[in-house]
């Protein structure tokens, strides 16, 4: 329907309908001037539709006034909220700080907070080097590297393996099972016999628990225990290790190293070769490793370099 | 009383300046006296805006305690009512988005806790009681339906015409809460109530 079909409704109005509409809400808010009123209620009186259209938005505005309401019922409201403003005051009355003292009182309490944190850590660090705590922990388990991820840069291995001082286990994925456990030879070779050989070892053994292989390690003196790591190169055929140590701990070293060996070979000769069910022990996988027996060079130092050859067959 | 209160001379009756020069010194009579004074006005604001009587005590408590927090700033350019409709305003819209952005993450699956004694009642004039009780009945639908088309429309529409239509607010002082010009507010306004009528079949 179009304008000109109320206009003609609207006989000798000077408005038309569709102004007329448009000045509804200024109309019904009394916000037409005194002429524009008297040409709207001209056009009104002549326009039946848009009479009905000007009754239609009175009725809607006097619904809108008739919206329900709220009434206060008692005193409650008024006397919890006072009670909590005379709480607040209370506790915050009469302090009025100024900027510089704000500042100040910020300033001492960064400074509380920051000393507090390095208490703490020092205390820690004085309980560490007073009685070693274990960093990974009992029954804690870090993974080396997820399946699907990059490998991780050894130097996490070097950290985690470092501060294997009591019991732990380690999980780590299958493929890196060997990666790993160079790094881990590696690490304790030079942390540890590089200062005294002697010095706590890690007692490991590893369980195949589907897709990674768990290390149980525990902290001990490799050569008083009765079964000693065994080393296991699997994927290189050929992995050389070169261990600085001190001339007078060489040779121990050298025993060490082939009491291992002899022992890793003995060891995968009871084994199954190859199993993957749950609970196998992976040195099993020794049985496809052999090596050479460690070549001792001086160095410049008067320290000696070990060279080892490990041989996958 | 201070400048602050003088500046407000023109918006504010010369008792509501006194509270207000009393509230911004910290008094807790003021404070109490303001409560009283504009407890029903805000408990209306709220209602209307958010369309819910859920957690309004709590809602209006939280307007109360901006308006004692914020009334050092008040400089009097407009009446109290106005200042705090606008403190009302911007409450119930940030509910109304931390809501509607909670709503996303958590699904209620516990209706609401039994309330307290409610310090207020919810009421409306219609039916009109004097009225044939067929007309009444027809009355109330026509209201009902109109108030559910208010509620239906874009929160901009809805507040202005709350602001007009319910509260009776000038084309001015919506202005001024909603920080428009007067000739937003008529457009916005006329937009609203065109909205309205297309809305119901009357």
């Amino acid at each position: 329907m179009t304008s000109s079909g109320y206009a003609a409704d609207a006989g000798e109005s000077q408005l038309n309908c569709l102004e007329f509409r448009r000045n509804i809400s200024d109309y019904l808010d009394g916000a037409l001037s005194a002429d524009a009123k008297a040409g709207f209620e001209k056009h009104a009186d002549g326009c039946r539709r848009c009479r009905a259209e000007l009754a239609r938005q009175r009725l809607v505005r006097e619904c809108l006034a008739k919206s329900p309401k709220v009434v206060i019922t008692n005193d409650r409201f008024r006397t919890d909220l006072m009670y909590r403003i005379r709480l607040g005051g209370a506790l915050f009355s009469g302090i009025k700080l100024s900027y510089p003292v704000a500042i100040l009182l910020l300033a001492a309490y960064t400074l509380l907070l920051a000393g507090t944190i390095v208490g703490v850590a020092s205390y820690y660090n004085y309980l560490e080097q007073k009685d070693p705590v274990t960093l990974i922990r009992a029954g804690e388990t870090t993974t080396f590297r997820q399946p699907s991820a990059p490998p991780r840069q050894s130097t996490d291995i070097q950290a985690i393996l470092s501060k294997v001082k009591g019991r732990c286990r380690m999980k780590v994925n299958f493929d890196d099972a060997d990666d790993f456990f160079k790094l881990m030879f590696e690490q304790y070779v030079r942390h540890d016999i590089d200062a005294s050989y002697l010095k706590p070892f890690a007692e490991q053994s590893s369980v195949f628990d589907g897709a990674y292989i768990r290390y149980d390690l525990r902290p001990m003196s490799f050569l008083e225990h009765p079964n000693p790591p065994i080393i296991v190169f699997r994927q290189d055929p050929r992995h050389r290790v070169l261990i600085r140590v001190k001339a007078d701990e060489a040779q121990k070293l050298v025993d060490y190293i082939n009491a291992a060996n002899k022992i890793a070979v003995q060891r995968a000769a009871a084994a199954a070769l190859g199993a993957e069910g749950k609970g196998v022990d992976v040195s099993a996988k020794a049985a496809n490793v052999s090596m050479n027996a460690p070549t001792l060079r001086p160095d410049a130092d008067g320290d000696v370099v070990l060279e080892l050859d490990f041989i996958g067959l | 009383m201070d400048a602050t209160a003088v500046r407000g001379e023109g918006f504010n009756p010369p008792e509501v300046l006194d509270l207000i020069a009393r509230a911004q010194k910290g008094d807790n009579a003021a404070f109490d006296e303001i409560i009283g004074r504009y407890q029903r006005y805000v408990f209306n604001l709220i209602y209307q805006h958010l369309g819910s009587t859920d957690e309004l005590e709590d809602i209006a408590q939280e307007v109360f305690l901006r308006v004692f927090k914020f009334i050092r700033k008040f400089r009097g350019d407009s009446s109290l009512e106005s200042w705090i409709y606008k403190i009302i305003l911007n409450y119930c819209r940030t509910q109304a988005r931390r809501k509607r952005f909670l709503s996303r993450f958590v699904v209620s699956t516990h209706p609401p806790p039994p309330q307290e004694e409610k310090s207020f009642d919810i009421v409306a004039d219609y039916p009109d009681p004097t009225k044939d009780p067929a007309l009444a009945v027809e009355d109330q639908r026509t209201v009902e339906s109109i108030l559910s088309a208010l509620e239906a429309l874009p929160q901009i529409y809805r507040d202005i015409l709350i602001m007009r239509e319910i509260n009776e607010l000038s084309y001015d002082e919506i202005a001024k809460i909603l920080g428009i010009s007067v000739g937003t507010v008529k457009s916005r306004i006329a937009r609203a109530r065109e909205l309205i009528r297309q809305r119901v079949i009357l």
